[in-house]
């Protein structure tokens, strides 16, 4: 059992329910009467009736206290009044008992559903009356109150006023978190009691029932932690015990009075601060001597507690407010650079995106990528992660702040964060953005532990540390929830990303689109450019040829020299205008997606290359070829193009070898064709696959260099890559590849 | 009476080139040249400045696919659905063997087409290769009958 000083013992200690004790404390007396009837129905065995309690019987409040007119007025005021007074409301009365002399019992009222409750109060010994001018004191507190700049200032002023008010020796405001366990955040004290500042307590201290029985009671007393309680008797039978919930002479269960003799607490009162119809916390107040506190105090402290729950809302709503225009700037700073880079995540900085949601770590994943920011678990730690957050985040957004309750991988992860607030971009993609937050106790080991100083000066105090290590094991993996503000900035800012996800998307489609068009555009271009200029070369040839044919022999050796020239230049220019006429055309044409035979191609294509060079030496080997998809047409014209440049380029080897092999690969076919010809310097790989681009004269080797640029195109178009090794004088390897599941490109995209 | 060639070309090199082909395949037949293809109809149809010209159809139209005001496809098409042209042997002459409109032309019905070869004297032997094919050769020269004629519909 924890050592909290207003702790409630509740459960099998107790068989009478908190608001039904059936007693009262001894400073006054207690009458119950029914609304219906007005007639007595309970009186607290204390209360002087002649003949007992049962004399009692029948007989009406007014007449048994003989209420003054205007006190019967206030009584029927109370009695038509629903149940809407939380509190017990002055008779401006008193009443004098005809057995104890002259004492004065300053009576109260309230109804709480059928039942009309007066209880008398005996006047307070002399010392412990409210100065005269409190009334005046309390107008001046209200004052200062709505003028104080911070919640801290405000908790202050509170906790000494109703200190200087009632008398106190120790007065403090005890907050609840959003799991209910709960901090004292503000204390006003003389040495009577030890502090209590800053001391955390957990939930249980402070149970469900008596939390709840808080919101209805606002304002509790017990004034002496050492009462003999004086029971209440029903007139008859037939009435069922009293619901005392509002009666402030209701008895306290003789546990918790012993709990606090054990605490040194002689007396205590306090209030329930309320935040928006929910208990934020109490104000607490107690001494190390019984004390009793003037109705009138009562009332101030009360008022004082309702101006505090007022001014928690405003401050609270500004703050909130402040909150989320303090991270709607962040989000705003973080769009524009978001918006500005290509891809989002380029426009994050590590400080924006975890201020956005006070955070301590962020990640970004998408796909196998993973950014981080701050203190963000590794990455396999996060893909795990991602794919457990996957099916909870539908909905676009997570949050959790005991992340080590719900995710069963936290052995995994290193730094063992509380707070979780995820939301996915894109599930197709795999894109989502998630912030961490540390747990709790971590935050607070950071700040120092408050408890340090503690004097233990006697074991009947309490112990501090207790409360500490019992809060601490309750809050364990917990992290400070997500504020509303921060959920929101995280919704803001994943609808804004999701925008420019897909604003991005959409200006990459329509770049990808608009290059493609291009690329058509070029390609029809320059089909038709070839086209165009095969008629001028094909007259120049012309006319060359005919004045060879008929004018030759009016040439001299040098004018026949020109000539010839002529004429091999023209016929090299309409070479090379039909070659790229049929390298154009080819990427025109659309790709046919069927089942191709590698190997009977290579075969076919080594047959016929045989054929050709029947004076060559050329071993061959052609291994096992897959079935491929693609267009038959153009990969029967790539195996021409790369067989028969490992022939031509191996011919001045003595025995020429050519080996055409397949490789293994995951998801794609890689074919290799290598040959032991003159190979090439790898320097200049790059243009071994450009048009026209030759690294060997014409004089070495035949050839208009297009050969490789069609090879390319071809494996291009199916999606495929194409690569080289090689060494001057070594032979050559090429290599291409082939998706499996081959969607490639219909027309063509350089990529 | 040789009929004579109708030879439709509207570019002047390209049509140089070819008349000069023609002669040097000794082509006894009078060569007509028209350079677009509203002056080609005017021939075949015997209308406006050729309405005089003595009666008969060519023996062979050699017609250019791209030609100004009535282009080669359209001319054939009049010559195709004319009751008196429409066998009229026709051969195209095209500028590569890309073009799109040798299908329509195939459909059509045209006899064979010639792709304007790069080398000259190429052109000279296709050339012939269509007289002998059209016998419109004066004396057929040794061994001129190849297999290897091109023909439309390959």
């Amino acid at each position: 059992m924890s050592a909290a000083p207003f702790t409630f013992t509740f459960g099998n200690c107790d068989s009478d329910p908190v608001n039904i004790p059936e007693a009262i404390q001894p400073h006054g007396f207690l009458l119950a009467a029914s609304v219906e009837s007005g007639h007595i129905t309970h009186a607290s065995r204390n209360f002087p009736a002649q003949g007992g309690g049962a004399s009692l019987l029948g007989q009406s409040l007014k007449s048994v206290l003989s209420l003054s007119p205007g006190a019967a007025i206030l009584l029927d005021d109370v009695v038509v009044t629903p149940d809407l007074a939380p509190r017990p409301i002055s008779l401006q009365a008193s009443w004098k008992s005809p057995d104890k002399g002259d004492s004065e019992y300053h009576l109260l009222i309230h109804r709480r559903h059928g039942t009309l409750f007066v209880e008398g109060e005996l006047p307070l010994p002399v010392s412990d009356r409210m100065p005269a001018d409190q009334t005046r004191l309390l107008d001046a507190l209200l004052l200062r109150m709505g003028n104080v700049t911070t919640l801290g200032d405000l908790c202050r002023l509170v906790t000494d006023e109703m200190r200087r008010i009632t008398g106190f020796d120790r007065v403090l405001i005890y907050q609840f978190d959003a799991e209910w366990n709960g901090s004292v955040i503000a204390e006003s004290r003389n040495d009577a009691l030890p502090a209590y500042l800053h001391h955390r307590f957990p939930a249980a201290d402070i149970p469900k029932p008596a939390r709840d029985f808080y919101h209805i009671n606002r304002m509790r007393l017990i004034a002496s932690s050492d009462f003999t309680p004086v029971p209440i008797q029903a007139v008859s039978d037939q009435f069922a015990p009293l619901d005392l919930t509002h009666a402030f002479l209701r008895s306290i269960s003789p546990i918790h009075l012993e709990y606090m003799r054990n605490m040194g607490t002689g007396s205590s009162m306090s209030v329930s601060l309320m935040l928006e119809g929910k208990l934020w916390g109490l104000l607490s107040c107690h001494s190390a001597q019984p004390r009793r506190v003037p109705f009138a105090s009562r009332m101030a402290c009360d008022l004082i507690g309702n101006i505090f729950s007022l001014q928690l809302a405003t401050r609270e709503r500004a703050r909130l407010l402040a909150r989320q225009v303090e991270l709607r700037f962040v989000l705003s700073r973080l769009i524009v650079q978001m918006a500005k880079a290509t891809d989002f995540v380029d426009g994050l900085n590590e400080a924006d995106t975890l201020a956005l949601t006070g955070a301590h770590g962020a990640a970004v994943m998408r796909g196998d990528s993973c950014y981080r920011f701050g203190q963000a678990p590794q990455k396999a730690e996060l893909l795990l992660l991602r794919d457990w957050l996957a099916p909870r985040c539908e909905n676009g957004v997570f949050s959790t702040h005991c992340l080590g309750e719900i995710y069963p991988h936290m052995s995994g992860i290193a730094d063992f964060p509380g707070g979780l607030l995820a939301v996915s971009i894109s599930p197709a993609e795999k894109l989502y953005v998630v912030w961490f937050r540390a747990e709790q106790i971590q935050t607070i080991l950071w700040g120092g532990d408050p408890h340090q100083n503690t004097r233990q000066a006697d074991g009947l105090r309490m112990n501090p540390r207790k409360s500490f290590e019992s809060w601490a094991e309750k809050v364990r993996g917990h992290a400070l929830p997500w504020e509303p503000a921060e959920i929101d900035a995280a919704e803001n800012f994943r609808k804004e990303v999701v925008d420019l996800v897909l604003l991005q998307m959409a200006e990459k489609a329509t770049m990808m689109a608009e290059l493609q068009r291009m690329n058509h555009e070029l390609e029809a271009f320059a089909y038709t450019v070839s086209h165009d200029l095969r008629a001028p070369f094909r007259h120049i040839h012309g006319f060359a040829e005919l004045l060879h044919l008929e004018k030759r022999a009016q040439l001299d050796e040098d004018g026949r020299h020109y000539l010839h020239r002529i004429l091999s230049a023209a016929q090299h220019a309409g070479d090379l205008v039909d070659t790229l006429l049929s390298f154009s055309r080819m990427n025109l044409t659309s790709l046919e997606q069927k089942p191709v035979d590698l190997h009977a191609i290579f075969g076919a294509e080594r047959t016929a290359l045989t054929e050709r060079n029947k004076t060559r030496a050329i071993q061959w080997t052609v291994a096992d070829l897959p079935r491929v998809t693609g267009d038959a047409k153009l990969l029967r014209i790539a195996a021409q193009n790369l067989l028969e440049n490992a022939v031509k380029y191996t011919s001045l080897q003595p025995i020429a070898t050519i080996e055409v092999q397949s490789h293994p690969a995951s998801n794609e076919w890689v074919i290799s064709i290598r040959d032991n010809g003159i190979g090439f310097d790898m320097r200049y790989v790059e243009k071994l696959f450009g048009i026209f681009q030759r690294l060997h004269s014409s004089e070495e080797f035949s050839g208009l260099g297009i050969g490789l640029a069609t090879v390319k195109r071809i494996i291009q178009r199916h999606g495929g890559r194409i690569w080289a090794e090689g060494a001057p004088g070594a032979g050559a390897i090429f290599y291409f590849s082939l998706p499996r599941q081959s969607s490639p490109s219909p027309t063509p995209a350089h990529a | 009476m040789l009929k004579p060639i109708l030879l439709v070309e509207d570019n002047a090199d390209d049509l140089e080139l070819a008349l000069r082909a023609l002669a040097k395949t000794n082509l006894a037949n009078e060569v007509i040249t028209a350079r677009d293809g509203e002056q080609a109809l005017l021939y075949l149809l015997r209308e406006g400045s050729f309405a005089d010209r003595p009666p008969g159809n060519p023996a062979v139209v050699l017609l250019d696919l791209k030609l100004p005001k009535v282009d080669g496809i359209e001319v054939l098409q009049r010559i195709r659905t004319h009751k008196e042209l429409h066998a009229v042997p026709v051969v195209m002459l095209t500028a590569s063997r890309m073009e799109s409109d040798l299908t329509r032309a195939y459909n059509l019905g045209v006899n064979a087409y010639v792709v304007k070869p790069m080398n000259f004297m190429d052109f000279i032997e296709a050339v012939r290769e269509l007289g002998v094919f059209w016998a419109v050769l004066n004396e057929p020269p040794p061994g001129s009958f190849k297999s290897a004629i091109r023909k439309s519909g390959n």
